[in-house]
């Protein structure tokens, strides 16, 4: 499940120059944080998103998103946003990326130095 | 001062009071304070822990989970669904509200008393000015300096001055800030003057008893009278009391007596709220929104419109997810993030919701009306104004339907205009909830009396803000206080 959880993430919020992507982090904190804490309702749309997100591509003739490269992933992403109803899911993971890198104590201290 | 963790208890623990209060929140604390600085026997119990200083994280999901109310993302069942921010600790929200402190408007007191002069008799002007002086002097009421502000609210005086729009620095209630914007995750230097750090306090020093983790589950009441409350802790809770306070907030005060069966007049019913969205700028130099006083200045021109506007400030996490965009669009604004700020408009909303228990659960049902979603968009234009005005070169207006991001006010003249009529096209968030157990004279149509006294039941009070008719349009956490000092009051009255 993390595998699709992560590769969601990784899709909204690629890494950038000076700042590591999803995959680059220690991100079991956060998800010891978010399993235990974040509400149902929170936990069932990123998992859900996980799943559609994840699998839609296959629908474009495409492999699954943890399958693709970074540059696959970034098209598949943003063409999925303007789904109606999946654009939602798309957005819960975009929100959940940006805790999730924030939430890694190296990205905070960077930021604010 | 007495202090029990109810996590801690492994035994059942009774407790016997005069006054027993059910949260530790602005209401809570400041009735606590009136009732044990009087000599009153008083017991608090607080559904969350008691955090401070190096227990607020530095990652706002980090705090979010430690001291929100379902980590933040409880949601208010609607057209859309949107978050409901509260706190669950000590002090309820007031350690991670924007410390900011508004008097209650005396146009709104007038409103209430045209409604029910009756009110009049127990709410005077007077009594809540003079209570409201005494609150504000406690916590250290000041506005914000220009030192302390930091840019991103030096940026909105400038832009709320090109427009002609009144503003001022915000009164917060704070003492030796070092603007480390971080209010809204917990203040790591317990600068600000929260209720756990003031009110609270005094009643602890006064001889108050809190128990903190105690979640209270039962109004015990026998032949028409509250006797006492029992809360779920480590171990079971029992205060056997003379009197009983609610001062849980105005959806978990509902919840409580409706789960208790006690369903006088419209409780749970009028639920009114100030919902907020924001705009979105980006700036060609440096901002830094996470530093500075997190909320430091504020345009109160609009008030009477229902409007008003606020610098807002939180961690770079959440700056980052309001920002335009997915994937590689999105991490190259993440990357330029010291440049963006968000500034928010509340608004003093006309619909009004319903709190109600559903499977064993209290839950808020509201959805913005039409003229509210006009409210939204005509404030997303005059923060957008104020932001090209003090030099933002791209603006995200976060609605669906609308241009992802804007460069000109001709489009934000459009947005007002011509912007999506449905609420679920605006990304927003609701704060400061109010009017589920509405104070009035007639038993049909409120839940308390004027004095704060349940209709129903005896020796039982209500004193937060559910008691509150109306919204107030402005930040209610002193309004609060200056009530819950007035209920505190009328309860030793009711003693002698």
């Amino acid at each position: 499940m993390r595998t699709w959880r992560t590769a969601l993430l990784s899709a909204c919020l690629p890494g950038g120059p000076g700042r590591p992507g999803v995959e680059e982090l220690d991100l079991a904190p956060f998800w010891a944080l978010f399993d235990s804490t974040a509400p149902p309702h929170l936990r069932l749309g990123l998992g859900l998103g996980a799943g559609v997100v994840g699998l839609l591509p296959l629908l474009l003739l495409r492999p699954p998103l943890p399958w693709q490269s970074a540059a696959a992933r970034d098209a598949t992403i943003r063409k999925l946003a303007s789904w109606p109803a999946v654009g939602e899911l798309v957005e819960i993971g975009k929100v959940v990326a940006c805790l999730a890198v924030f939430h890694d104590p190296g990205v905070q201290a960077a930021v604010r130095s | 001062m007495t202090w029990i963790d109810g996590q801690s208890l492994r035994e059942p623990l009774v407790l016997d009071a005069d006054v027993a209060i059910v949260g530790s929140g602005p209401a809570g604390s400041a009735a606590a304070r009136e009732l044990a600085q009087a000599g009153a026997r008083v017991v608090i119990l607080e559904a969350g822990p008691w955090l401070r200083g190096d227990d607020f994280e530095l990652s706002a999901f980090g705090a979010m989970s430690a001291s929100y109310r379902g980590a933040g993302a409880a949601v208010v069942l609607g057209v859309p669904p949107m978050p409901l921010v509260q706190g669950r600790m000590v002090g309820g929200s007031s350690p991670i509200n924007g410390a900011i402190c508004w008097r209650m408007p005396r146009d709104i007191h007038d409103e209430w008393l045209a409604a029910d002069p009756v009110l009049g008799e127990s709410l005077g002007w007077d009594a809540i000015s003079e209570a409201t002086d005494a609150i504000e002097q406690r916590l250290g009421v000041a506005p914000t300096s220009p030192e302390l502000a930091g840019r991103k609210n030096l940026l909105m005086a400038k832009g709320a001055e090109a427009l002609g729009l009144e503003h001022r620095p915000i009164r917060r209630n704070v003492r030796g800030c070092v603007g480390s914007g971080r209010c809204m995750q917990g203040c790591p230097s317990g600068a600000k003057q929260s209720a756990d750090r003031t009110l609270l306090a005094d009643a602890l020093e006064a001889g108050a008893t809190l128990v903190s983790s105690a979640e209270v589950q039962q109004i015990t009441h026998s032949a028409g009278r509250a006797v006492g409350l029992v809360a779920r802790a480590g171990a079971r809770v029992t205060v056997r009391a003379d009197a009983v306070v609610l001062a849980a907030s105005a959806v978990q005060t509902p919840g409580l007596l409706l789960a208790n069966g006690i369903g006088q007049g419209p409780v749970g019913r009028n639920f009114q709220c100030h919902p907020g969205v924001s705009m979105a700028g980006r700036f060609a130099e440096p901002v830094r929104m996470w530093e500075g006083a997190t909320q430091g200045h504020e345009v109160t021109g609009l008030r009477r419109e229902g409007l008003k506007f606020e610098a807002l400030g939180f961690g770079p996490g959440i700056l980052a997810a309001r920002l335009p965009g997915i994937g590689g669009e999105l991490a190259a604004e993440v990357d330029r993030l010291a440049h963006w700020v968000d500034w928010g408009v509340a608004i003093r909303a006309t619909a009004r919701g319903r709190v109600r228990r559903l499977f064993g659960r209290t839950v808020v049902q509201f959805t913005p009306s039409p003229e509210d979603v006009g409210r939204f968009r005509r404030g997303l234009r005059v923060l957008g104004d104020m932001l090209l005005a003090a030099g933002a070169g791209l603006l995200a207006p976060g609605v669906r339907g609308f241009d992802r991001t804007v460069v000109d006010g001709r489009r934000l003249a459009e947005l007002e205009s011509r912007g999506p009529r449905g609420a679920s096209a605006y990304l927003g968030a609701i704060t400061h909830l109010f009017g589920t157990c509405r104070m009035g004279s007639d038993a049909a149509s409120s839940v308390v009396r004027p004095d704060f006294r349940h209709h129903a039941i005896d020796r039982l009070w209500v004193a937060d803000s559910s008691v509150f008719p109306t919204n107030l349009g402005v930040n209610p956490q002193i309004a609060i206080m200056a009530l819950a000092t007035i209920c505190g009051r009328r309860v030793l009255e009711s003693e002698r």
